[in-house]
Parts: structure tokens; sequence; C-alpha cells
């Protein structure tokens, strides 16, 4: 009972700092569940990242249901998805209630005059997260901890170089970027 | 199926009304019940078959409630996103409350949320018992690499497209770099990043002093 309530309240809280959605929950999402509680290790939240990348619905929808899945089961999956939705539902309907007024408020607007390029920094974070999960093969704020050698996967820089190319070029839809992004994977891996 | 269910509501709205009345939403004319309904299936639809999330899903939304069934105008559209970008949480969400409220009140909130709620809850489960029996096998770890590499390059594609429309100045440009530096090589909390640059933004707006100096040095830079 306890372990649900947490699981609600975390993800009430990771949900109400999240601002532009998607990729901007990432650093987030890691913060509290890998480096605060340790509900996974590094590899295993990118793979779930990738996971929710891969299926459809709402990225950040799609982890908290699978992590409140890993924690507690089917109840806990209901619960932390609902903990996501909850500050969603109670502030949009206060701002839809008095919808112009919130729309020209000039202290929000100055909030997120400054939120704004903080979350492209979040962002910017993110992809350095998916870099050290997939183009290094060590984590990059640990090099001058550690003193261990920087090393490239080359598998990773391949698919890197190659989503980058096709989605400057031809732009097809996202399943089969991701899905030809996994058979490359698959591919590189048996060279 | 979904398409049989909403030719029907687009019908008695657009027949009976003469130009000039169709082109007012009144989502009025239809009954509560069934606009809580199509608005339960629309956002259904939305988050079950809508990969990518958030933004990829605002043209699926316009055209359903503007273009097909003209429940909402383009100006509520505009508003609303405008609306929902001021707000914390996830898009898909944020928008089907949006959305909800306009067509329906606090039922058609709750109606459009639900819908949204359940494909992930049901699409996860299944994935999630699927995918523990999966790990540890190196052909799927190897497709695994592939994917996190292809998002690695999408999230940086989002980044400066991103970065062309927020980086006007050289405020934004300082706020972006040090939150991305901290929460990159330290081990900081992200909450406090927002928490952090949203006081900065209150502070360089309501303290003329700040502004000045921000000013002048961006007039001297060029």
């Amino acid at each position: 009972m306890k372990q649900l309530l947490n699981l609600y309240f975390l993800f009430c809280k990771i949900s109400l700092f999240t601002f532009g959605g998607g990729y901007a929950m990432v650093p987030l999402f890691q913060s509290e569940l890998v480096t605060k509680h340790q509900f996974l290790s590094q590899d295993a939240f990118a793979n779930m990242v990738a996971l929710a990348q891969m299926t459809p619905g709402p990225i950040g929808m799609n982890s908290a249901t699978y992590i409140g899945f890993d924690q507690a089961g089917v109840l806990g999956a209901f619960i932390a998805t609902l903990g996501v939705v909850t500050p969603s539902l109670v502030l949009t309907m206060a701002a839809a209630a008095g919808i112009d007024r919130w729309k020209n408020s000039p202290a929000l607007r100055a909030a997120l005059s400054g939120i704004r390029p903080a979350v492209l920094g979040l962002i910017a974070a993110a992809v350095i997260f998916f870099a050290e999960a997939s183009v290094f093969e060590t984590p990059l704020c640990f090099l001058w901890q550690t003193g261990q050698n920087f090393c490239l996967c080359w598998q990773g820089i391949v698919v890197f170089a190659a989503v980058i190319a096709v989605e400057l070029t031809i732009k097809p839809n996202l399943i089969i970027t991701v899905g030809g992004a996994g058979l490359l994977g698959w591919l590189l891996g048996l060279i | 199926m979904t398409s049989n269910k909403t030719t029907p509501p687009a019908r008695p709205d657009d027949t009976p009304d003469t130009p000039e009345a169709a082109a007012t939403p009144c989502p009025e004319q239809v009954p509560r019940l069934h606009r809580l309904r199509v608005l339960f299936w629309v956002f259904l639809g939305i988050s079950a078959f809508s990969l990518g999330g958030g933004l990829a899903m605002l043209p699926i939304m316009s055209r359903e409630f503007v273009t097909k069934r003209h429940w909402l105008t383009d100006d509520d559209m505009v508003d609303s996103i405008a609306v929902m970008q001021s707000l914390p949480g996830i898009i898909a969400t944020n928008m089907s409350v949006l959305i909800g409220w306009r067509v329906a009140g606090i039922p058609g909130a709750l109606a459009a949320t639900a819908g949204v709620f359940l494909p992930p809850l049901v699409v996860i489960l299944v994935i999630a018992t699927l995918f523990r029996q999966l790990t540890g096998n190196p052909a799927v770890d190897n497709i695994f690499l592939g994917v996190r590499a292809a998002i690695c390059a999408l999230i940086l594609l989002t980044a400066i497209k991103l970065g062309r429309q927020i980086l006007k100045g050289a405020y934004e440009i300082v706020v972006a770099f040090i939150s991305f530096v901290i929460l990159a090589f330290f081990p900081v909390d992200a909450i406090w990043v927002i928490i952090l640059a949203g006081l900065s933004g209150l502070a360089m707006t309501f303290f003329p002093a700040l502004r000045l100096k921000k000013n002048q040095t961006g007039a001297k830079t060029p």
C-alpha cells in the first residue's frame, strides 16, 4: 500500500515538472528513477525508453505504465499511470476554466520565458544520455573520475548516422525509422 | 469500425445548417452522451495509434474536431495549444482535457482523458510481460542497441529544431547551455533546473535592471 502511494506521488511529481512533454521527460525520469530511487539500472532505463518510443501512445504514459508494472504489477501500472495523469487533469481543468486570464498572465509568461530554454537544455541532455547508451560504451560523466578509456561502439555509430541521413532526406514514418534501426542493429551484431 | 461511428455525428450537424451556421461550431446540437462517446473513442484512437507522442497528435485532433465535426474552430485549437504549452504534464492528456472541456464540460474532459489513459495501460502491460522474457538474448540486445541509437538521433534532431525556435537571444542561450551542462554532467535533480529557470525568467521580466544589462550585451555582440 505504501509502495503504491509512493509510486503515485512520484509520478505526480515527475508530471508536474514536465514542460513540453515527450523527450523533456527523459532527464526527469532518469534523476528520479535511476539516480534517486534506483528502480532501474542505467541500461534498463535506456531500454525502457526505447520500448516506450517504439510502442504507440504518449512516451511519458508508456514509461509510467512500464515502471509501475515493473515495481508493483498490474495495480502498480494503473497507479503510476494515474499519477502521471492527475496533475494534468487538475491543472488543465483549472486553466480551461479561466482560459483567457491564464493565457495572458504576465507572471506565467515570465516564468515560461525561463523554462522554455531550460527544457531545450533538458532535451539536449537526453541526447547525451542516449549517446552514452548507444554510441559511446562508457558514461561520459565518469570518464574523468575513473580514468577509463574512451570507447566508441561502432554499431551504434553506424545506426546513428544512418538515422540522421534518412531523417534529413526521406523522412519516413517513425515506425519504419525505428524498426529499421532495430533491424540494422541486429544485422550489425551478426558481423 | 470507428469510421462508421464517426460519420453519423457529422451529418446531423452539417445538413440542416445554412452555410454560415455550419461555420460556427455548435456542439450543443449534438446530444451530450454522443459527444462524450465520440470524445472517448477519438482520443482512444489517437493514443493507440500515434507514435512519437505529443506534437504529432495535434494535426489529428484538429482534423477530427475542427474539419470533420465543426465542434471547435481553428482559434479554439490555437488557444488550446497555447495553454497546453504553458502547463506541465503530458501533451496528450493536457490536450484531451482542454478539448474535452470545450466540447462537453467536465464530463467531456474526463471522457477524453479516459480515452488517452487506456491504450498505453493495455499495450505496455502485454509488452512488458513479453520483454521480461526476451532480455539477455543477444539478438534482442543488438536490436535494442540499434533502437537506442535511433532515438539518440531523433532527439538530437528534435533539439536542433526546438533550438531554432527558442534560442532568440543571449539570455535563452545562457539558460539552455547551463541547464544542459548541469543535467548532462552533474548529478543534479532535473526538477531544480526547471524551478530555477522559471525563477530566472520571472527575475528577468520583473527587474528591468537585469533586462537592461541583457539588452546592452545583446546590442554589443552583433
